[in-house]
């Protein structure tokens, strides 16, 4: 496996984020907090969604399955859209491992052609925390 | 306090902005996921990063644009040169002479005059495209002796339009001329109030301009437009309010007519009469783009240091540049430098842009183009370049090992650079021929060249008449060698009795003929008889004569029966291979040989010859189709 050289934050545990929803803590009215690993998360969540050239000056940033959606679904397509998603956030996610179980791989994608979206399963490890992390996104055509 | 706090503003790329970002962040407790890029943080840096460098790249290009220097759009330079005193030249319609020949009107006692208006309309069609002429004011065409109509008129490419303005001493006090391509030379300006309409002039020098002078400014507006404004009542008389200023001009198509030299009457009458002949007078000529912007930043500054007047020798460049776009590069001396010296003169030769002579009328309008602007004891001249031609043969000595050209590659490969030396470094006005540059520049045509030798010699070129006895002036400017190369005469080594002067080949007393000299200062006429230079029987022992040290060439009394090509040349060689232009003299390369010589064998292996220098290419042609004389 690669050796991942991590930057000098990962060696504090904790990381801590801004909640990207921009809403106000109910209590102290301040800008909402997110920690560890749903920060994480937050940040896996990112670089998926990210379309290529859409960081300016970073076209190769990103997930790039937003583009997909428009394309045919087929077997071919599922498998090139797990091995996407999983090859962005190893290059651009240092915080996590990606972890298989024993039936599935690390990301597995489910199309569902009826209803003109896909949900996206991605297994991977906080490699601070050492937790076991499972994000799910659900994309869907709204036009 | 935290290290790294201030935040870092000296980056001008996005990844500097970035990453001194980045440290700014970094130095604070509430956030520490500023390393990644796919964070939150990340994304709001990118968005920091991205704005900033947004910024710091419209502010650099805003002070750009700010400097005559590195101003980059059009409306910024002219701005610039606004502020100099400096208005852009505008686009030119190209003029012609043509003779109107009435050939159905017969004056009689009641009839002796015909009136051809301004604006009256011709076409003519350049490369497939149609373009009109006009008359840019009326003439009076009167009766000749034997009662018929004829007479030379100029016309002018371009559309004539008029536009009318209402003037308000509070509101519209300048107009904006809504075309482009709009001659400016051609603008009339008329102002009607209360009935009374006044022409208004063009006010060029404020210093002769008072409260009742009636003029009119022009000034570069944006987007390639002029406008047209008045004085403020002090500068200038100020047109009264609601006065209707009537603005009438021609739009034109710059360059793209000059050519032309067949023209059609729009209509079929002029005044009334028809059955009219137009007889062109030259091509036309003259017309010309609007001023692009490096000319702009180039002439502004200069414009500014001549304050409008003539005195040194480059106030008569500056303002010949700027006020005949069509004219590519000016040479002006003094009548003290002259040859013989003429006081009080001043001297101009001018290159036009296409072509290599002026017309005679162009010369006489570019004479008027500088009149006003001259010290009143000065006389200017006009006068044509004169082109002197170095005719090279190169040697080029090369290892064969060292290239993977074959020879005739290795000759283009120096014919190449022949052209490209010349294109860079002759063919203007006061441009030298250095002849180590030059072989130094052959040399770089290929590492397989181990040496390279040139011999140099010079040519002039004249028409002569087949029909009267004339005498003939060279003017080579160089000291000439007097004898030719010795060569084996008899087992001995010797000079063959005739110096470096050849020509080419013309009919002289039924024989095909040559010049050559005898390497005292006669000039001969022979023809070859037999092979060998031994075999030249000459038919005139005392044809010319030749001041080596001056370089000057006399032909007399000379007429010959034909001559070869469209002209005549006289070849000499130089003591010295530096060429030196002197005052109106443009040096080009013509006839250029290139042997190649295999440095192991000692054999000439190719050889490359009809090298299309400019002096080869180019036609000695004026604008009127008149060949080039001496």
């Amino acid at each position: 496996m690669k050796k991942r050289v991590l930057p000098s934050s990962l060696k504090k545990l904790g990381y801590k984020d801004f909640d990207l929803s921009f809403k106000r803590h109910p209590v102290t009215g301040k800008l909402l907090i997110k920690k560890d690993d749903e920060a994480v998360k937050q940040a896996v969540k990112n670089v998926v969604l990210t379309n290529r050239y859409e960081r300016p000056f970073h076209p190769e940033f990103g997930g790039d399955i937003r583009a997909s959606l428009f394309e045919n679904f087929t077997s071919f397509s599922q498998a090139e859209l797990s091995e996407k998603i999983g090859r962005s956030i190893e290059n651009y996610e240092s915080r996590v491992q990606l972890v298989a179980d024993a039936v599935y791989g690390p990301v597995t994608v489910q199309e569902y052609p009826d209803q003109n979206g896909m949900a996206v399963t991605i297994r991977f490890r906080n490699v601070a925390t050492l937790n076991e992390v499972t994000l799910d996104i659900n994309l869907n055509k709204v036009r | 306090m935290a290290a790294n706090t201030d935040l870092i503003v000296t980056g001008l790329d996005f990844d500097t902005i970035r990453l001194n970002l980045r440290t700014y962040i970094a130095s604070k407790p509430e956030f520490t996921d500023y390393d990644f890029n796919d964070s939150a943080l990340g994304t709001l840096l990118d968005l920091l990063a991205y704005n900033t460098y947004y910024q710091a790249f419209y502010a650099n290009m805003a002070a750009n644009e700010g400097f005559l220097d590195t101003a980059q759009l059009y409306d910024s330079v002219v701005s610039k040169a606004k502020a100099l005193g400096y208005t852009p030249t505008s686009a030119r319609g190209a003029s012609a002479n043509v003779q109107l020949i009435f050939t159905s009107s017969i004056a009689n006692n009641t009839f002796r005059s015909i009136r051809v208006a301004k604006d009256t309309r011709f076409t003519s069609t350049v490369n497939g495209v149609s373009y009109t002429f006009v008359t840019p004011q009326t003439y009076t065409i009167t009766a000749n002796s034997t009662g018929g109509f004829a007479d030379f008129i100029k016309i002018t490419e371009g559309i004539p339009l008029t536009h009318r303005f209402v003037y308000n001493r509070n509101s519209n006090t300048s107009f904006v001329l809504p075309n482009d391509n709009v001659d400016t030379s051609s603008i009339t300006v008329t102002v009607t109030a209360s009935g009374n309409t006044q022409t208004y002039i063009l006010g060029d020098n404020i210093l002769t301009t008072n409260s009742s002078s009636q003029v009119y400014f022009i000034d570069a507006d944006k987007e390639q437009r002029y406008k047209v404004y008045f004085g403020d009542g002090v500068i200038g008389k100020q047109p009264a309010t609601a006065s209707i200023v009537a603005v009438s001009y021609r739009v034109c198509n710059g360059n793209a007519p000059n050519g032309a030299n067949s023209y059609t009457l729009v209509g079929s009458t002029i005044d009334g009469q028809s059955g009219i002949t137009i007889v062109p007078i030259g091509r036309a000529s003259g017309g010309a783009e609007i001023e692009s912007i490096e000319s702009v930043r180039f002439n502004a500054p200069l414009s500014y240091e001549t304050q409008n007047r003539c005195v040194t020798i480059a106030d008569y460049e500056r303002i010949l540049l700027r006020e005949n776009p069509d004219v590519q590069a000016v040479s002006v001396w003094g009548g003290e430098d002259n040859v013989p010296p003429i006081y009080g003169k001043v001297f101009i030769s001018a290159k036009p842009k296409t072509g290599t002579l002026f017309s005679t009328t162009r010369k006489n309008d570019i004479r008027n183009s500088i009149t006003r602007y001259n010290v009143q004891s000065i006389d200017v001249e006009v006068v044509d370049p004169t082109y002197l031609y170095i005719i090279p043969e190169i040697d080029v000595r090369y290892n064969p090992t060292q290239t993977s050209r074959t020879p005739g590659e290795l000759a283009d490969a120096v014919a190449t650079k022949v052209i490209q030396f010349e294109a860079a470094n002759l063919s203007r006005f006061g441009q030298k021929f250095r002849y180590s540059r030059f072989l130094d520049f052959l040399d770089s045509a290929d590492d397989a060249i181990v040496s390279t030798n040139a011999t140099i010699r010079l040519r002039k070129t004249f028409i002569p008449s087949l029909l009267n006895i004339n005498s003939y002036t060279l003017k080579f400017n160089h000291t000439l060698q007097r004898l030719g190369t010795k060569e084996l005469i008899g087992g001995v080594s010797q000079h063959p009795g005739y110096g470096s002067i050849t020509s080419s080949q013309f009919v002289y007393s039924d024989f095909n003929s040559f010049f050559d000299d005898n390497g005292f200062g006669t000039l001969r006429i022979y023809y070859p008889s037999g092979t060998g230079r031994l075999g030249r029987v000459y038919t005139n022992y005392s044809a010319g004569t030749i001041d080596y040290e001056t370089g000057t060439v006399t032909i007399s009394d000379f007429v010959p029966t034909s001559f070869v090509g469209e002209e005549m040349s006289i070849v000499a060689a130089p003591i010295n291979p530096n060429i030196m232009p002197l005052r109106n003299q443009i040096l080009l390369m013509s006839q250029s040989v290139v042997n190649v010589i295999d440095d192991n064998t000692n054999r000439t292996v190719a050889t490359a010859s009809n090298i299309e220098t400019i002096g080869q290419t180019a036609t000695l042609l004026t604008p009127t189709g008149r060949l080039y004389n001496f």
